[in-house]
């Protein structure tokens, strides 16, 4: 029986939030090499709070989050080495050129500013003419490619997106998403992605969660969501049902 | 403009304070114990000052009931510089509040923008007035000063001469420049000197001083600079002309402790860029200080010279000029790293804790001044481990 490999990011029993404030809680969820987890959820649902709380940005109030088998609480640069996460456009340096940006990561995570797993990233994402531009001076879409090549930036082997293929045109989008499915497809990467985009959900997702008021109230995976692309209406179908029975 | 729109318009003007209002509910739910101890900490302070100047005030009775005349005309010069740096602030902070990004594309005219910043410039002088004028009563009841009532009002009026006239300009400077249609600003120029400084950015982590520099593309404003010149030149000419070293080594201390508090910034610290990486706090620090840190040091090098043409010896006092700088940045950089968001409040709090050393010093003697000191540095240490802290998501 072949040996099952450590999982890249694994969190259990997760509570986090802001000051005496709890936002989401008991969290569980464990992203395998070579999968790609959906996180779904309304606006205010807590997907960006769980997150940062991966991430390392605010404080855990219970559990436990290992990166790569590093605990983020206990040692959290290490933890951050094995993670790429690619950060909301507005939060950029707007003083720094993307190539200053790109070379700032590079700097801190030991390797060159072009050093992607998947080659090239400047030209598939259209970032050719961006690179000597103030990121304060670009569009939130270019900034999310800026943010996205940062992210990929010494090839971290798991990738963490908040809402990051959002505003990508459409061309790009394409690229990006095909980017990420090769690295899934290698079966060394990962990939969590918080979204709305329903359909880059199901055309790319092998697993998803869905975050209601802080909490997962519904999973589903790889088996389920290639039954709900059998359907009539797809994933997006399944979705609306599962959240209003009244849909039924 | 109807009434409606007045008072809708009043409304947006202080949004600001609505904002700050909502921003202690939140730290009121969520940090209620924290909340308790600055409010404590600050009316005990307030409460022990007041007791301390009505003190020394009566020790001084006598003397200030002599010369009152003089007296209250150097209070009035005070009332009115604070008058005029209130009105500035003020001018400033309606512009930007009448013209912020969202209140901009509402159908609203200029005209009437400026009426309601302007409105609100009177409305904030008119509740600050009575705080002068009770300080200037207060003192002269204390001394039972003659003609206590004109002074009173001096006072009050010439704080809201100073408060109106100071912050008019300010109040329509965004709105003119809205009305008028300006071109767009021209990308800044970076000095050679600056230029000089950013090599030191390309240390891992690269860019990070550039960063923290934001839009001005230098890190320091021309108007601290020529003053800061300007302050160097002085001393030095006193240094080079009278044979006097002290001038040359004190611009040299505080114009170094100047020029990095200026050229310091905390804020990318705050930033998921630098928070989601592999960087050590220490490190991440370091990338946002060395720039700052050389052109302390070059300053304080450079002021130096006048006193050590003068005498030789005047090394000594440089070396021992130089400790104090270097304890001084080291105390901002604990501030800046306390209050990562703003380096005026930052400031405030270095200022606040220099205050403590300064105060016991001169109060109780220098091994008062000296304990206050270690003391100080304890806190600075505790701020340092919580900034670390928060930075690593511990907290």
């Amino acid at each position: 029986m072949p040996e099952r490999a450590e999982p890249l990011l694994e969190v259990t029993g997760l509570a986090a939030g802001y000051g005496r404030t709890t936002v989401v809680r008991d969290v569980d969820f464990c992203v395998q090499p070579g999968t790609w987890l959906g996180l779904l959820g309304a606006n205010g649902s807590g997907k960006s709070t769980l997150l940062r709380a991966v991430t390392g940005q605010i404080a855990l109030q219970a559990g436990r989050v290992l990166i790569g088998g590093v605990d983020i609480a206990a040692q959290p640069e290490r933890a951050k080495a094995n993670f790429g996460f690619a950060v909301d456009g507005g939060d950029l340096p707007e003083a720094l050129t993307a190539r200053q940006y790109l070379e700032m990561v590079g700097s801190i995570r030991g390797c060159a500013c072009d050093d992607w797993p998947c080659g090239d990233l400047i030209g598939p994402l259209g970032l050719e003419s961006w690179m000597r531009a103030r990121i304060g001076d670009c569009s939130l879409g270019t900034r999310m490619k800026i943010s996205l090549a940062g992210a990929l930036l010494g090839g971290p082997r798991l990738l963490i997106l908040d809402e990051s293929l959002n505003g990508l045109d459409p061309v790009v989008s394409w690229r990006a998403r095909g980017i990420l499915r090769e690295l899934v497809q290698d079966g060394a990467w990962a990939v969590v992605l918080s979204t709305h985009m329903l359909e880059t959900v199901a055309g790319n997702c092998s697993a998803v969660v869905f975050l209601e008021a802080g909490c997962v109230t519904h999973r589903w995976d790889a088996a389920d969501l290639q039954d709900a692309r059998m359907q009539e209406g797809g994933f997006e179908s399944v979705v609306m049902r599962a959240l209003s029975p009244s849909l039924n | 403009m109807n009434k409606r729109s007045k008072k809708l318009l009043l409304i947006l003007v202080w949004w600001h304070w609505l904002g700050v209002r909502n921003g202690v509910r939140a730290a009121w739910g969520n940090n209620r114990r924290e909340l308790v101890l600055v409010v404590a900490g600050v009316a005990f302070l307030m409460v022990y000052n007041l007791a301390s100047i009505y003190s020394s005030l009566m020790d001084v009775a006598p003397i200030v009931r002599s010369a009152w005349h003089r007296i209250l005309l150097a209070e009035m010069a005070a009332t009115m510089m604070i008058g005029a740096t209130c009105g500035r602030l003020c001018g400033r902070w309606a512009g930007r509040q009448i013209s912020a990004a969202w209140l901009a594309v509402l159908p609203w005219p200029p005209a009437e923008r400026l009426r309601a910043a302007r409105l609100a410039c009177f409305t904030v002088g008119g509740v600050l007035t009575p705080l002068p004028a009770f300080c200037g009563w207060g003192v002269g009841h204390a001394v039972a000063a003659p003609h206590q009532a004109i002074a009173t009002a001096a006072l009050g009026l010439g704080f809201m001469v100073a408060f109106l006239t100071a912050s008019l300009p300010g109040a329509g400077r965004n709105i003119v420049a809205d009305a008028d249609d300006v071109a767009e600003p021209a990308q800044p120029r970076v000095a050679v000197v600056w230029r000089l400084v950013e090599r030191l950015d390309r240390m891992a982590p690269r860019w990070a001083g550039v960063w923290a520099q934001g839009d001005h593309g230098r890190f320091i404003s021309r108007w601290w600079l020529a003053n800061l010149l300007a302050a160097g030149g002085a001393a030095g000419a006193i240094t080079l002309t009278q044979g006097w070293i002290w001038p040359s080594v004190v611009i040299s201390v505080v114009g170094g402790n100047l020029a990095y508090m200026m050229a310091l910034v905390g804020a990318p610290l705050l930033s998921p860029v630098l928070r989601s990486s592999p960087v050590q706090y220490g490190v991440a620090w370091g990338a946002m200080a060395r720039a700052p840190l050389a052109l302390s040091l070059l300053w304080s090098g450079v002021a130096a010279v006048p006193a050590l043409i003068v005498s030789g010896a005047a090394w000594r006092q440089a070396l021992g000029g130089l400790g104090v700088l270097m304890t001084l940045n080291l105390l901002f950089s604990v501030a800046v790293a306390a209050v990562p968001s703003s380096r005026r409040q930052a400031a405030m709090l270095y200022v606040c804790l220099l205050c403590v050393i300064i105060y016991q010093g001169l109060e109780y003697g220098m091994a008062y001044g000296a304990l206050a000191g270690v003391a100080v540095l304890g806190v600075a240490g505790l701020l340092w481990r919580q900034a670390r802290r928060r930075f690593r998501g511990h907290a």
